[in-house]
Order: structure tokens, then sequence, then C-alpha cells
């Protein structure tokens, strides 16, 4: 993929060079009221796929956790408990708003003694080879400009055994759902991030880069290309959301 | 569907954290396990749990894919018995349950289980106040009381009846030997009634 070439913002078609910096602009804009906009849209949902990561996670004592695309921090927080002092968490995300809110948030939860934050790239990650027993991006594969890029990254820090999980929104398994679904998404979302960020575009894009992420298979497919073997994924709330879990063999 | 498991699930974790807060010789025993995974298999209705405590918390999973600490497997109804019975070791013979791996690690949870004292009225204090909570509490345990005394008289009271009435009532066997004695005698009356008249037609004087 050279910067010549176009991708998809959304609906939108950007020269590649551009989406990074596009990306970074909704981040930026919507970073501050990020967490309370979460639980708006999915009414709390969200904590519950999370959950439901971290239980395929397998995370023990001791273990070596990557959190890409980390955000203001939910799924690092939880992380942290789990591998205790003795284990080690990254939260890394290329945006500096999204990092900073999740840095001070950590420290204010006085959860921060095994975390480290890195503003990192998932395309290139800045970590040693077969470092990582656990790898999480949440809510963050669908803003990365190349996605096969970052997934031969993430294979290349993962330990061999390791585990990669990702939580992405994908497609609804059933007609009625995505009808309602399609309603909710191109009018009460953007009306909801106008209320609440004063930023109804950004929530535009959200919807938008949804319907262009690959679809359950696809991703799937995808994962195994990148030489994860065990791909397998759970449908969540109708399909509206789905956890891709591969193993590095 | 996974989505409505998991709200359920992370509701009763919830649960059990808070009440265990009212607990903290429990909470202490729990901080000695460390790092620990049991399975949980109820195989009528089939529903599996993972259990993880770590750090004096409980953590209820819906899943778990790696290899598990100890695992403990029966039906409902035995778990119930567990739960309510106080000799859990009579229960876990008398049953079909099935426990393995680390023996040891379901022992100590069964011993930690089996004293597990929760200040009910300081949760219930915590939830509507002080005076209302020790109010509400000193009802319940009035009621408790008072339900097991009258459970107590009534189950005596139906003992001493069903005793008394068992005396009066006719056993099986007894109405069998009865039944068969009588019919016999039956038997034995049509005979001589038979017989006598065969004696009376012999007497010269009927002749």
């Amino acid at each position: 993929m050279s910067d010549q070439d176009t991708i998809d913002f959304g609906y939108k078609q950007v020269p590649v060079a551009e989406k990074q910096e596009k990306v970074a602009a909704v981040f930026h804009s919507v970073a501050q009221k990020y967490d309370i906009m979460n639980d708006l849209m999915s009414a709390g949902v969200h904590r519950l796929w999370k959950r439901f990561t971290i239980e395929l996670s397998g995370v023990r004592k001791g273990h070596r956790v990557l959190d890409i695309a980390g955000g203001t921090g939910d799924l690092t927080a939880l992380f942290s408990k789990l591998v205790g002092p003795k284990g080690q968490v990254v939260l890394a995300d290329i945006n500096a708003s999204m990092l900073a809110v999740g840095r001070d948030r950590l420290i204010d939860k006085g959860a921060a003694d095994n975390i480290e934050f890195v503003q990192a790239n998932a395309e290139t990650l800045p970590f040693p080879d077969n470092y990582f027993d656990c790898i999480t991006i949440a809510f963050g594969l669908r803003n990365v400009t190349d996605k096969n890029k970052a997934l031969a990254s993430m294979q290349r820090v993962l330990k061999p055994g390791g585990r990669l999980l990702v939580l992405e929104f994908s497609k609804p398994q059933f007609e009625w759902l995505t009808k309602v679904y399609d309603q909710y998404s191109f009018k009460v979302l953007p009306f909801m991030g106008k209320l609440v960020t004063d930023d109804a575009d950004s929530y535009q894009y959200l919807a938008e880069s949804i319907r262009m992420h690959p679809d359950q298979e696809t991703l799937a497919q995808m994962m195994r290309d990148a030489d994860f073997a065990q791909v397998r994924f759970h449908n969540m709330t109708g399909g509206i959301v789905a956890l891709h879990r591969g193993v590095k063999p | 569907m996974i989505t409505s498991r998991l709200a359920v699930i992370a509701a009763l974790e919830t649960l059990v954290n808070k009440t265990l807060q009212y607990d903290p010789v429990t909470q202490q025993q729990l901080a000695h396990i460390d790092d620990q995974v049991i399975r949980v298999n109820c195989t009528q209705p089939e529903v599996q749990l993972w259990v993880h405590i770590s750090d004096g918390t409980v953590r209820l999973l819906s899943q778990w894919d790696d290899a598990v600490d100890a695992s403990i497997s029966g039906k409902m109804t035995d778990f119930l018995a567990l739960a309510r019975e106080k000799d859990k070791n009579q229960v876990l013979m008398s049953t079909r349950m099935e426990i393995s791996g680390n023996t040891q690690l379901l022992t100590r949870m069964q011993t930690i289980a089996g004293s597990l004292n929760i200040d009910w009225e300081a949760g219930i204090a915590d939830v509507i106040g002080d005076l209302p909570g020790h109010w509400l509490a000193t009802a319940f345990k009035f009621g408790a009381v008072f339900a097991q005394d009258v459970h107590k008289s009534v189950s005596g009271s139906w003992n001493n009846y069903w005793q008394y009435e068992t005396d009066t009532l006719l056993t099986v066997g007894t109405y069998r030997d009865t039944a068969t004695a009588i019919s016999a005698m039956r038997f034995d009356a049509d005979r001589l009634e038979a017989r006598i008249l065969r004696l009376q037609k012999m007497r010269p004087d009927q002749s």
C-alpha cells in the first residue's frame, strides 16, 4: 500500500497518507467525552463486551499484556489487576489525546504501578519479537490504515502460544436488527454526538467506519493470513460486535 | 445470548463480592488462595461456570479456555444439598458429584464456605441506614427464630399424629393375612354346613 493509493475514511476515499491524520482528528475531538459517549451509545453494554474479552484472554498473574488502541484504559485497568505486580500491561494508542485521558484516569485510580503508556502505531509496534502473552485491540482495528500490516506486527510481538483478541463492531446476524441498527447508527448516534460532544461528524464517521470494516468471516481470514492459528469468533448482541481470537503458533 | 449471560454473571459476581465484604474472616481466608481457577459444571440443567479467586476477590467467568486448577461436577440438586447441609463430606459421598484436579483447593473452599458468617445487619444498614437496618435485621432474626420454632413444633406434632394413626391402621401384610384367614374360615364354615346337612339327612327320623 503506497501513500498515493486511496483508502476508506468512513464512506469517503482519502489518500492513504491522510487517513491517520483524519482519524487522529476524530479522536482528539471526542477524547474527553469518550467514556460517557460509550456508555450512552451502548447503554453500558460495552462493559459486558469488554468483560468477555477479558474472559477469553486467559490472562493470569505475571503475564505481559498489550492493549492496543487502549484509549481511556478500560481493559488496561482490568488487566492490571489480573497480572498483579509481577506482570506488565502496556497501554498503547496512536492518539496522544486518548492516551493522556487514559493515563490520567488510571493514575487517578491508583492502578498505574504495573502499567506503561506508549504512543504507538499498531502497524509498527515498537516492541521486541515474542514479547507479550496477550494482545487486545478493542474498537481500534477499523481505524487502522493498513489492517494486514497491523495484524502482522501484532503477530510478531506476541509470544508463541500467546493470544490476540480483536473486539470490534461487525455485521448483525439478523435482517431486522440490521435495519434497526442502521437507523440507530445514522440518525441517533450523530444526534447524541452533537448533544454531548458538540461533534456530529465524528459519530457519523463512527457509523460509516463500522459499515466499511470487514465482516466476521473476512476478519477471521485476515487473521489466518497473518499466521494466526485456532482463529474463531464469537458474535455478541446479535453480531453488532464480534470478538475474534487467534493464537500465535 | 452471550451478552445476557454475561450480564447475569456480572451481577452475580458483584453480589458475591459485595456480600463477602461483610465477612472479613472469609475474605482473609480467600486472600490466601491466589490466582486459582475452579470449574463448576452443573450437569442437570447444563450450566458451566468458572470461578477465579485472586487477591481475596471472586471472579465468575462464563468462558475459560485454559487449564483449571480444580473441577467439581454434579446435578443442581447436589450443589444445593452441598450448600445447605452442614456435613459437606457426607453430601460429596452420598451424591454422584465428581471432583478432580487440586482436591486440596476444593477442600479449602469447602471449609471456607462452611464457616461463612455474613454480617447481614451491616449490609442492610449500609443500604437503608443504621436504625431501620437494625430494626429490619431484628425483625428478620425474630422471623427466622419464629419460623424455626413453628417448623420444629409442626414437624413434632405431625410425627406424633402419624405414629398414632399408623397404629390404628392396618398394614398391607396384616390385611393380607386377615383376608386369607377369613377366606379360609368361610370355606371351613361352608364345608361344616354341608357336613351338618348330610348328617341331618342320614338321621332315621328324617328319612
